[in-house]
């Protein structure tokens, strides 16, 4: 019995660097002057209300078709399978066609899971059922819900204990707290809302982890942010962004019991990275990603004074 | 058979015989005999109530023995079960019988609590401070029975009494070998006596008119402590009933200040709102969870107590006018209600106060989960359940009961009738059903806005829903206006009146209430609408004192 659970928890320490991508593909900080000027003219680019939502079902994206996921072009342009510029990884195509969708992650997902078991989505829902990766997306300046072209966004780490509903999902508009190693996040501006769609990126990432026993900070580049809004106060869309292999790698070797495993996981995340090629070496160090996710409409508690 | 049994058994079985007598004392004759000769005092009364003795109510029963031994006493949940007339426990208590099963639960109740008191040192001092000389020392028996019996009758035991229980004592802790175990027996025998079981009514000629009578001065504490407090009077209101203060008006009056100035009101009204409302049927509020995700086993409970606390603060911490409980944006919530309310949760835990927002649309009752959810189908809303429960307990409008032989299930949804308003359309075709669905459907369709739980909603089954409707005359666009109409409405305070006296009284509604309850009404109009004043003016009333014999 013991055995039994000291291999589950193994397993379960090295899925950190998966949820490393997961957290760092979610939280970042703003980059100025990465986005249009705002439109002072614009009636909803004036002060206006908040809308916060807190992400309540995450998840890998994979390939399915063979060719086809869902994601971002964060690269703005269709790389080919012989392109130095993507160190020789072909985009993929969205579901509706889109050509040159960055997300090599979605290829890589099914080896890691054979690596650590195809309990990758459950132990990540598992952590935000319980409160450990719970992540806000706060909209900020919203005129109109429907269509905005000024929008603000904050993201952050949020503590709390979620009540679920009978559905095993966060019910909406809970309260929480701002996690206190949530003050790394910072506004975003110059989101639009579009038909109830919200889009706002790219972003870099910046931001403190903590799952199981493995503590570290995460960087990020070119995140991306859509999704879409209903009546009821439910969100589902996507995120995706360059993720730093090598950080990540930096990051979670300061938890221990997990070198096995990540060593096979970064010799994977390294051949698969097709973003940011060092111009030194030609090696591309991020690979891109997307993750889907669904949200509901939430209550953030600002952080108590000291 | 145990001693214990044998004695309970007998002096329960003689004790229902007494009850009986006390509790059906109607007169076959004609109603318009002069009264029969008057007989006081606790041996074969010829008087009886109209209707008959109240018996205590489960909540009444255990408010009395945590009054009479201390809160951390445990009372056993199964008790006779209360059955609502008129839509009050407290009126079917009025003359209720007791089955054979419910004996048999008092019994065992009786024992389990006297067992707990004369096993825990801690517990016994709390009824006993003689030191016993010997098991079976009289004196210490008759000292621990006559204070006790006092609370627990709510009047002095006769010197009979008095001797017969020092008996059972004496008798029990010979047996049993000690002073305790004679004890058990003792108290076991008067929680199981009618005099703690049921209200005893034998009255006495009323001075300024003598052709009623009117309740004696121990009856009529305990008919004020059971309205006011929902449990047995205190020791200032016993004494005042034994020094002649509640023989007067102004003695009445003083007592009934000091009543409502005192913490325990506060159990009295959310008693009254608790029936009122039927907010007890909460406990078995059942959801469909595919359909309501939200829901929890604990959400009746909790949405009950989100009722009460509002009530409470109305009256009690504002004193304000009652009919802001229909238009308030006030509520009271645990983070549960406050994410099902949409607004931020104020406290981490437990309740706190909070304002709803001005465009929530939520407002007072009915826009509480406990009536949302409470009168709503597991899987849906229903526009009737909500209705009635607006005409009948809010605007005492009686609504009959649909025939036996109508079905009476909603078509179900349909791309041309998504909405239940499309739908309720049946109950208006047949001339049968429109004459009572038309005065309860287009109020509850006012209220379609929220779900079958309670949760806010614009739309159903992808259509939009309209929330508009009349109340007798009065357009109303949605649930906010709905509650202000009904706030507007004098039949509303009436209403109030009118549920109050019932539940005051234990009485049925019979024609002559009438002009009483007009009377009283007037006096709820003209304080304001205050919670407070009604249940003063009721108490201090005429018709709360004085009765006339059947």
């Amino acid at each position: 019995m013991a055995t039994l659970r000291n291999a589950h928890h193994r397993s379960r320490r090295a899925l950190a660097p998966m949820f490393a991508i997961v957290a760092s593909t979610a939280l970042f900080v703003a980059l100025p002057g990465c986005s249009t000027a705002e439109d002072t003219t614009d009636p909803t680019c004036q002060p206006g209300a908040s809308e916060a939502y807190v992400i309540t079902e995450l998840s890998f994206t994979r390939e399915n078709p063979k060719g086809v996921a869902v994601g971002f072009d964060l690269d703005k342009r269709v790389s080919a399978i012989d392109e130095q510029e993507s160190c020789g990884k072909a985009d993929l195509k969205s579901p509706d066609g889109t050509e040159g969708i960055d997300n090599q992650l979605a290829l890589l997902v099914p080896d890691v899971e054979k690596q650590v078991g195809n309990a990758v989505d459950g132990i990540i829902q598992g952590a935000i059922n319980d409160g450990r990766l719970l992540i806000a997306l706060d909209l900020a300046n919203v005129n109109d819900t429907r269509d905005d072209k000024c929008v603000d966004l904050k993201v952050s780490l949020l503590d709390g204990k979620p009540t679920l509903g009978t559905d095993g999902i966060a019910d909406a508009y809970q309260t929480f707290d701002l996690r206190k190693e949530g003050q790394l996040e910072s506004n975003a501006t110059n989101g639009k809302i579009e038909n109830r769609t919200f889009t706002i990126g790219p972003f870099p990432l910046r931001i403190p982890i903590a799952i199981f026993d493995v503590s570290f900070t995460i960087f990020m580049r070119d995140a991306v942010v859509r999704f879409t809004m209903d009546d009821e106060g439910n969100a589902e869309g996507l995120l995706g962004g360059g993720v730093s292999i090598k950080e990540i790698a930096d990051g979670v070797r300061t938890g221990a019991g997990v070198e096995r495993i990540i060593g096979a996981i970064i010799a994977a995340g390294n051949a698969a990275a097709d973003l940011a090629p060092d111009p030194d070496t030609g090696r591309c160090t991020l690979i891109s990603a997307a993750l889907a996710f669904k949200a509901r409409r939430a209550f953030v508690r600002p952080a108590q004074a000291p | 058979m145990s001693l214990v049994r044998l004695i309970s058994r007998s002096s329960l079985a003689l004790a229902l015989v007494a009850a009986s007598g006390l509790a059906s004392c109607k007169s076959d004759s004609s109603t318009t005999e002069a009264p029969p000769p008057l007989q006081t005092g606790p041996a074969g009364p010829k008087i009886g109530f109209p209707g008959g003795a109240q018996r205590l109510t489960k909540p009444q029963y255990q408010a009395a023995i945590a009054d009479i031994f201390g809160p951390d006493v445990v009372v056993p949940p199964a008790l006779e079960p209360d059955v609502a007339v008129e839509g009050f426990e407290s009126v079917g208590a009025t003359g209720a019988a007791v089955s054979a099963r419910g004996v048999e639960q008092y019994e065992a109740a009786a024992q389990a609590i006297a067992k707990q008191i004369t096993s825990e040192p801690r517990l016994f001092s709390r009824v006993s401070t003689c030191q016993p000389r010997t098991p079976d020392d009289v004196a210490c028996a008759r000292a621990l029975v006559a204070p006790l019996g006092e609370k627990v009758f709510r009047r002095p035991l006769t010197e009979a009494e008095v001797t017969k229980l020092v008996g059972v004592v004496t008798s029990a802790a010979i047996t049993g070998g000690s002073f305790e175990k004679g004890a058990l027996y003792g108290i076991s025998a008067l929680l199981q006596s009618p005099f703690f079981l049921y209200r005893p009514v034998v009255g006495e000629r009323d001075p300024e008119d003598p052709t009623k009578l009117r309740f004696t001065a121990y009856e009529l504490a305990t008919r004020l402590s059971f309205f006011l407090w929902n449990t047995i009077p205190d020791d200032a209101l016993l004494e005042a009933a034994k020094t002649g203060k509640l023989d007067t008006h102004e003695g009445v009056e003083a007592q009934v200040t000091r009543m409502l100035a005192s913490p325990k009101a506060r159990n009295g009204l959310r008693n009254f709102v608790r029936e009122w409302l039927r907010l007890g049927e909460l406990d078995l509020l059942q959801k469909d969870t595919k359909i309501f995700t939200t829901y929890t086993s604990d959400l009746g409970a909790i949405a009950r107590e989100e009722t009460l606390k509002g009530f409470e603060d109305l009256v009690f911490e504002r004193d304000a006018d009652i009919r802001g409980v229909m238009t308030t944006r006030r509520a009271f919530v645990t983070p549960k209600l406050a994410s099902m309310y949409q607004v931020p949760a104020p406290s981490a835990t437990g309740f706190a106060p909070v304002e709803l927002p001005e465009k929530s649309g939520r407002r007072g009752l009915l826009g509480q989960i406990a009536f949302l959810s409470l009168y709503a189908h597991p899987t849906s809303t229903s526009a009737t359940l909500r209705g009635k429960f607006v005409r009948e307990k809010l605007l005492c409008t009686p609504i009959p009961p649909p025939p036996v032989d109508v079905n009476t299930a909603l078509p179900e949804p349909t791309e041309k009738e998504k909405t239940l308003r499309e739908r309720v359309k049946i109950h208006f075709a047949a001339p049968t059903c429109a004459a009572c669905h038309t005065a309860m459907d287009p109020i509850g369709l006012g209220l379609e806005q929220f779900d079958g739980i309670g949760r806010f909603r614009t739309k159903e089954n992808g259509a939009t829903i309209d929330p508009s409707g009349e109340l007798d005359g009065v357009a109303f666009t949605d649930a906010a206006s709905l509650g202000q109409a009904i706030h507007d409405s004098p039949a509303f305070p009436a209403c109030i009146t009118r549920k109050m006296f019932l539940y005051a009284t234990g009485s049925l509604p019979t024609a002559d209430l009438v002009p009483t309850t007009d009377a009283l009404n007037e006096r709820f109009v003209a304080s304001g609408y205050r919670m407070k004043v009604l249940m003063a003016t009721v108490a201090t009333s005429r018709a709360f004192r004085v009765y006339v014999a059947h």
